[in-house]
């Protein structure tokens, strides 16, 4: 019911330092969306040189072929990720956190019977929805005139 | 929310009180267009364009807003925040000058644009802005903020609930009052006496008037409630509407769409409108029952 964005998003922006492999990006945060192409690079070149030099190569011969991999230029990051509300990246955010996100969202509680907040298509559009209005009030009378209101209506 | 509250719990715990004067708070810090940090406030503030991430509540208050404004055919807008400002409401009507001169006009208002480019995504619960769009959800966030306390304190145990925020009132549960509810209406142009004297079971109520807050630009007058098609206050004998529906946010709404679209405008909630010489008209049920 409460909002837990400030910790999802403390916890999002703690996370991302902590992964972040170099102290020099640490420094200067490239958008988030690099970062983790980076990474999953340097984790294949590392696993590669592994594979090579377990498979009996020798050793100089490992080091030149994954020298030469470090060297192969890492495609520049095309869609500029996103958030704005805070220095989060869901485009970073690891499996778990967007499958949390997912479940707070669906767990967002209604107030109006007929509000179709579970029937909301993923992305609201020019495109029209089939929603109807919440119901009408079920009782609308006149109270006794002995009785004083326990609240008044004011323009506002 | 600029405005006083009155919260009425019957049964239930403990607590329930201090509970429901927590939730408007924070609700206010969530919503208020005039506190720099609010969700609100960072949402509009962000770049164009690009999702925001925002909390539950905030998120249903957009989705409630975009909701009513493809209902209302854009009768009722929550993008004419620029406009407003554009007509001089730029801050806190508490901070606007004591003779409500605000001078020459700055800019021009335009039409406001329309939720057609506001995405909203469930699953990462982000809401995007187009370009030159700007959200003031107005009354719907007193409504809605009335709707969720009113139904948060009938979660916690209370036995009925009544939640006022500045006029927007939701009732929920049992009432005092042969298990109902007795709201008055308060008349827009004889304020010392009521227009209608209601018995409600689980309704929102909610009033707007183009007598208040009201102000000038170059002595020429200007209200809140603002045609989206023109961007400027509506114009007309209308003076005051009240609407009594399922729900406080809708029933404001509803009361937008009145000033702009009229009686025949209004579906599926009962409505009286009063116009500047005091003519009243609207739905049967409640012009029945003027006082």
């Amino acid at each position: 019911m409460t909002d837990d964005l400030e910790a999802r998003l403390a916890a999002l922006a703690e996370r991302g330092p902590r992964r972040t492999p170099r102290p020099t990006t640490a420094a200067a945060p490239a958008p988030a969306g690099a970062a983790a192409r980076t990474r999953s690079k340097k984790k294949g070149h590392a696993a590669t040189g592994g594979r090579l030099l377990a498979a009996g190569l020798s050793t100089g011969a490992a080091l030149a072929l994954t020298g030469f991999m470090a060297r192969v230029p890492h495609p520049a990051p095309s869609a500029a990720p996103v958030p704005v509300t805070a220095p989060v990246a869901t485009a970073a955010a690891p499996a778990p956190f967007l499958d949390r996100v997912a479940n707070e969202a669906a767990t967002v509680p209604t107030t109006t019977p007929s509000a179709p907040v579970t029937a909301a298509p993923p992305v609201v559009s020019s495109a029209p929805q089939p929603t109807s209005p919440p119901p009408a009030a079920r009782v609308v009378t006149a109270a006794p005139v002995y009785v004083p209101p326990a609240t008044t209506s004011r323009a506002s | 929310m600029g405005s006083s509250a009155r919260v009425v719990v019957l049964g239930g715990p403990p607590g329930l009180d201090r509970q429901a004067e927590d939730r408007v708070a924070d609700l206010e810090r969530r919503w208020s267009r005039f506190l720099p940090q609010s969700e609100l406030s960072r949402l509009n503030d962000a770049p164009k364009g690009r999702p925001t991430l925002v909390s539950p509540d905030t998120y249903l208050l957009i989705e409630r807003a975009v909701q009513a404004w493809k209902l209302t055919d854009g009768r009722y807008d929550p993008t004419v925040l620029d406009a407003l400002v554009a007509n001089g409401y730029d801050r806190s009507f508490r901070a606007f000058p004591v003779d409500r001169e605000l001078g020459s006009e700055p800019t021009t208002p335009h039409p406001a644009p329309g939720c057609a480019g506001v995405e909203l995504d469930p699953r990462l619960r982000s809401v995007t802005l187009p370009p030159g769009t700007s959200l003031d959800p107005g009354g719907i966030g007193k409504g809605l903020a009335a709707d969720l306390v009113a139904e948060e304190l009938l979660a916690s145990g209370a036995e009925g609930a009544l939640v006022d925020l500045g006029g927007d009132v939701r009732v929920a549960g049992v009432g005092p009052q042969e298990g109902a509810w007795v709201i008055d209406v308060e008349h827009p142009l004889y304020g010392d006496r009521a227009l209608l004297h209601l018995l409600l079971n689980d309704a929102g109520i909610a009033t707007s008037s183009r007598l208040r807050r009201r102000w000038h630009r170059n002595g020429q007058p200007r209200h809140h409630l603002l045609d989206p098609s023109t961007g400027r206050p509506t114009i007309g004998t209308l003076v005051a509407a009240t609407v009594v529906a399922g729900a406080a946010w809708w029933a404001e709404a509803l009361t937008k769409v009145a000033f702009v679209g009229g009686l025949s405008a209004i579906t599926g909630a009962s409505a009286l409108l009063v116009d500047d010489d005091g003519t009243c008209s609207g739905t049967d049920d409640l012009v029945a029952l003027v006082a």
